[in-house]
């Protein structure tokens, strides 16, 4: 029988072993311990460079890759998928008319009151994504724009359509991490839109995000739009985050909790958007 | 110049992993590719220095790109291949299912590794873990790390590193 450990063809005794894997272990250990001197990773930031434009290459391809996949796999819903689509815009086209009419009607009174939109300016700068996190259940990815460009710890993200995606987590000189809503570290302060039923967001252990703290008594059904209410004090209010698919109720507590599917699940985008603070 | 193709080749399955194998998993759990590398070539390689050396320039790689503190991949990839390495003998003989049994081995150790450096680092709490989700978490990544396994091993005859 043959023993792998022989095979191997080790010459080294297993104490040298310990003693090349202590060395590399120290070195790794020091990179840690330099975390902790400084506020941006030099390190990171050049690694970061160096590997950005492959990354970014392969991103594409990938996404390419997957596009053409799914579009052929989708094909055949298509008709029933157009067939929704008239009927959403349409009911959408209704809306708009309904919304024109009263951002009319809130301008002029506006006017009448002498009342001005008050709150804070934001900026808005536009990033691409670098690579996605190498590590699974590590909900985060890298963009190309830091602290150079203005962006902090902190600062929202979001997709087209004004719809959140996470925080930034972590800022080098040219690139930032950014850590999604679906991390289990990432509380959102949400809200329903259609009555207003609060409580908090965060990841779950399914694909869904779940909404806690929600009133036992308050109004909340599946479908609802999940909005952010802007209590955290972290990301805006208004800014989009999902839809309830089900309710959970517990006899026993206080609270309830909902399941939310997330607006940017299955985005494909390259294109976020960081909302300066 | 021969001796740079293996790390080239490293340096791409780090770069595949950030990107294209996200794309193919299931609730944030995904292959680990550079892994499945990295004990194919404990599995099926001679050399402890450079295996080790490989290790730790994937976690390096794999650092720079996650959104972690810097180290701690490091640390926890190149912990994963020594421990692989200590616990080789127990996998006698090189067959196709004791090499799958390595894999299923080596992906265990690393998420016990990393659950623990994370740990350690106060990156996660005893509270925090979902201990269920982590179970569910590792065997989606010991399926797809398996499957890895089935493309990997017709290539033992070409040892990478």
């Amino acid at each position: 029988m043959e023993i792998r450990a022989w095979k191997l063809g080790i010459m080294l005794s297993f104490k040298k072993k310990i003693k090349i894997f202590a060395l590399f272990a120290a070195a790794a250990a020091l990179f840690v311990f330099l975390n902790g001197f400084s506020e941006r990773s030099t390190v990171k930031n050049t690694l970061l460079a160096v590997t950005s434009p492959f990354s970014r290459a392969a991103l594409v391809s990938s996404d390419f890759l997957f596009s053409t996949f799914k579009t052929i796999t989708e094909i055949k819903n298509l008709s029933v998928d157009n067939a929704d689509l008239k009927n959403e815009n349409r009911d959408l086209l209704a809306e708009l008319a309904r919304y024109k009419e009263l951002a009319k009607e809130v301008v002029e009174l506006r006017a009448q009151l002498g009342v001005t939109v008050g709150g804070k300016k934001r900026s808005l700068i536009s990033a691409e994504i670098i690579n996605y996190d190498p590590v699974s259940l590590n909900f985060s990815f890298i963009i190309n724009r830091g602290a150079k460009d203005g962006v902090s710890e902190g600062d929202s993200v979001i997709m087209a359509g004004n719809i959140l995606l996470g925080k930034v987590a972590g800022v080098y000189d040219d690139f930032s991490s950014v850590s999604l809503i679906a991390d289990k570290n990432n509380k959102v302060g949400a809200q329903s839109e259609r009555a207003e039923t609060s409580g908090v967001l965060s990841g779950s252990a399914s694909s869904f995000l779940l909404m806690d703290l929600i009133e036992k008594n308050a109004d909340i059904g599946a479908g609802d739009l999940i909005l952010t209410s802007g209590l955290d004090g972290i990301y805006p209010r208004g800014l989009i985050v999902g839809r309830v698919a089900k309710i959970a109720e517990n006899a026993e507590g206080i609270f309830k909790q909902a399941y939310v599917a997330a607006s940017y699940a299955g985005f494909k985008s390259m294109r976020v958007f960081v909302i300066l603070k | 110049m021969k001796s740079i193709v293996p790390f080239a080749i490293l340096f791409l399955a780090v770069i595949l992993q950030a990107t294209l194998f996200k794309y193919i998993g299931s609730a944030g759990v995904f292959l680990n590719f550079v892994l499945v590398m990295l004990l194919y070539s404990v599995f099926y390689g001679k050399r402890f220095k450079i295996t080790m050396f490989a290790a730790f320039l994937a976690g390096f790689l794999l650092d720079g790109l996650s959104g972690l503190p810097f180290g701690y991949l490091i640390l926890a990839v190149t912990a994963a291949v020594f421990l692989a390495q200590a616990l080789l003998s127990l996998v006698l003989g090189d067959s196709f299912w004791r090499f799958v049994f390595f894999i299923a081995l080596g992906t265990a150790l690393y998420d016990a590794v990393l659950l623990i450096t994370l740990f350690l680092a106060r990156k996660v709490t005893a509270a925090g873990v979902d201990f269920s989700a982590f179970g569910f978490a590792l065997a989606i990544e010991l399926a797809l790390n398996i499957i890895a396994a089935f493309i990997f091993y017709p290539l033992r005859k070409w040892i990478i590193l």
